[in-house]
């Protein structure tokens, strides 16, 4: 086709141009080239030998304009795939013989964190870390007791010693064990919502229900928290059943 | 529940000219560097207009490389002043005019923007900046940001139906905090229940800002729907109200009894402070 040998032609015909403009330039010598024309040559302008003390000293790709090397500022930030998994529906704890069926629950009206109403179940904090995923602080409340309906799920929370494991089981089927690390009380006034919440940082399990002194119409004045790490299960056996 | 849309703000962005200033957020991003600010930057000139690929630039430097309508790119960069420049793809500043500006935008340390090269209300390019709102919001909440940016008359925002943002014009924004959940969010003819862009289904996630912006020309029939999600806005709940009292008296930590009247005076204080955060403008 005849369109074929055009690039040729028009690296002849840009040849021949530059050896004008080079020739214009020599006319001219001494000022510099002005960036219109220099963004406007051909890169491989250097091969233009007839004047190698010319302006267009640069050898240049044919193919690249931009006159000068291009700085460039920010940095991206790439598109954060939101940290989701499986929602738990189970907590077992063997230590204080506890099986329990876990629902999604969030805040009521007045910010407070929504407990199960049957205090038999006990709610994961949807709109924090999910169990299983490996980042941030999951958080299953539970009802130490209610009135007129008795003993709740997490009555004997207090009882756990650290190593206890407490099996959490996902819609999937998958089971997530985490080992106690840490039993204490803390008074609601002063309760580290952000570290108990964090969305972030070491995987945490956290749960948490009511301790202290109770008031009617108040409540308890303390919340207990107990925090668990993920592990396994079987090193927690204690030495003497293994010995048996 | 959502139909109590309580808290909607209407204002005026800041536009262009001038040594705007941007704000420092009150909660920055936790992984930026302190003196970085964040910088989003969303092509909204559609396409066939002459802007189809386009470079970004603050100052001298390269910020977005062949952006292209309905992009959005983010970006976190050292906080200071910028001259921020549109230029048509592989012009420069060293050799051609921006085709859109925006000189001496302050972004201070903390801060949190959007600028948007866009149509305005006459179909003509222009090229505004909007500061990003990424105060927390309460727990159990969601934060949405409506931004007119098309050449379109004014509109109503509607979500699940109800009217969030009314006679929005372009370049204002109206901005709303909301149980999080799943919306269908349309937009209509001010006054109107004539549907000029979707319905979308818009799922509002506890914690972040969902931010939409119109664009596009309604003369063309090019409106649109762009969206820009900010996460990490988590607000804390107020407690764990766990236990109804039925076991009192047994298992209680003696230790905490002593405490107790007192931190039950301190619990209701701490009851009005939630309250009083509630009811912020």
């Amino acid at each position: 086709m005849k369109t074929k040998p055009r690039p040729a032609h028009i690296v002849m015909g840009i040849s021949i141009l530059l050896l004008v403009v080079s020739s214009v330039w020599s006319a001219v010598a001494g000022l510099g080239s002005s960036s219109n024309h220099n963004s406007a040559l051909p890169e491989n302008a250097g091969t233009s030998r007839t004047n190698p003390t010319g302006p267009v000293a640069t050898p240049q790709s044919i193919t690249t304009i931009p006159p000068a090397p291009i700085t460039r500022i920010g940095e991206v930030v790439p598109d954060k795939q939101p940290v989701s998994g499986p929602a738990p529906v189970a907590v077992e704890i063997p230590a204080i013989d506890i099986v329990s069926k876990v629902i999604p629950v969030g805040v009521d009206a007045d910010q407070q964190v929504v407990i199960p109403q049957d205090i038999s179940q006990v709610g994961w904090y949807r709109f924090g870390a999910t169990p299983g995923t490996g980042v941030g602080s999951s958080v299953i409340v539970g009802h130490r007791d209610g009135r007129g309906y008795g003993i709740g799920a997490f009555y004997d929370l207090g009882r756990l010693g650290i190593g206890d494991p407490i099996l959490v089981t996902n819609e999937s089927g998958v089971k997530v064990t985490y080992l106690v690390t840490g039993v204490e009380s803390i008074t609601k006034s002063k309760l580290p919502f952000r570290e108990l919440f964090r969305e972030t940082g070491e995987e945490t399990l956290t749960l948490i229900s009511c301790i202290g002194l109770y008031e009617p119409g108040v409540g308890y004045d303390a919340n207990i928290i107990v925090s668990a790490a993920p592990g396994s299960s079987i090193i927690n056996l204690p030495i003497n059943s293994q010995k048996s | 529940m959502k139909t109590s849309l309580t808290t909607t703000r209407l204002r005026a962005c800041a536009i262009v000219a001038g040594a705007l200033v941007i704000p420092a957020g009150l909660f920055a991003a936790p992984a930026m560097a302190a003196e970085d600010a964040t910088v989003s930057v969303l092509h909204a000139i559609p396409a066939g207009l002459g802007a189809d690929v386009v470079d970004v630039y603050a100052g001298d430097a390269l910020l977005i490389d062949n952006f292209t309508p309905g992009s959005l790119e983010t970006l976190t960069v050292p906080a200071g002043s910028y001259d921020l420049g549109v230029y048509a793809d592989g012009s420069t500043p060293a050799d051609s005019d921006a085709v859109l500006s925006a000189m001496g935008v302050e972004v201070p340390a903390g801060a949190n923007a959007t600028v948007t090269a866009n149509l305005d209300t006459t179909g003509a390019p222009a090229l505004n900046v909007y500061v990003n709102d990424i105060s927390e919001v309460m727990a159990g909440e969601a934060r949405l940001t409506v931004r007119h940016i098309a050449a379109a008359p004014a509109v109503d925002v509607r979500a699940d139906g109800n009217v969030i943002a009314a006679k929005l014009v372009n370049p204002n924004e109206a901005i709303v905090d909301v149980p999080a959940g799943p919306y269908t969010a349309d937009v209509v003819l001010a006054g109107t229940d004539t549907v000029a862009i979707g319905p979308a289904d818009l799922d509002l996630k506890e914690g972040t800002n969902t931010i939409v912006y119109a664009w596009g020309s309604a003369e063309a029939g090019t409106l649109a729907l762009a969206v820009q999600t900010i996460d990490g806005l988590d607000g804390m709940p107020g407690g764990v109200p766990a236990g109804g009292g039925a076991a009192s008296g047994s298992g209680t930590n003696p230790a905490l009894i002593a405490a107790g009247l007192m931190t039950v005076a301190a619990a209701g204080v701490a009851g009005a402070a939630v309250r009083l955060n509630r009811s912020r403008a």
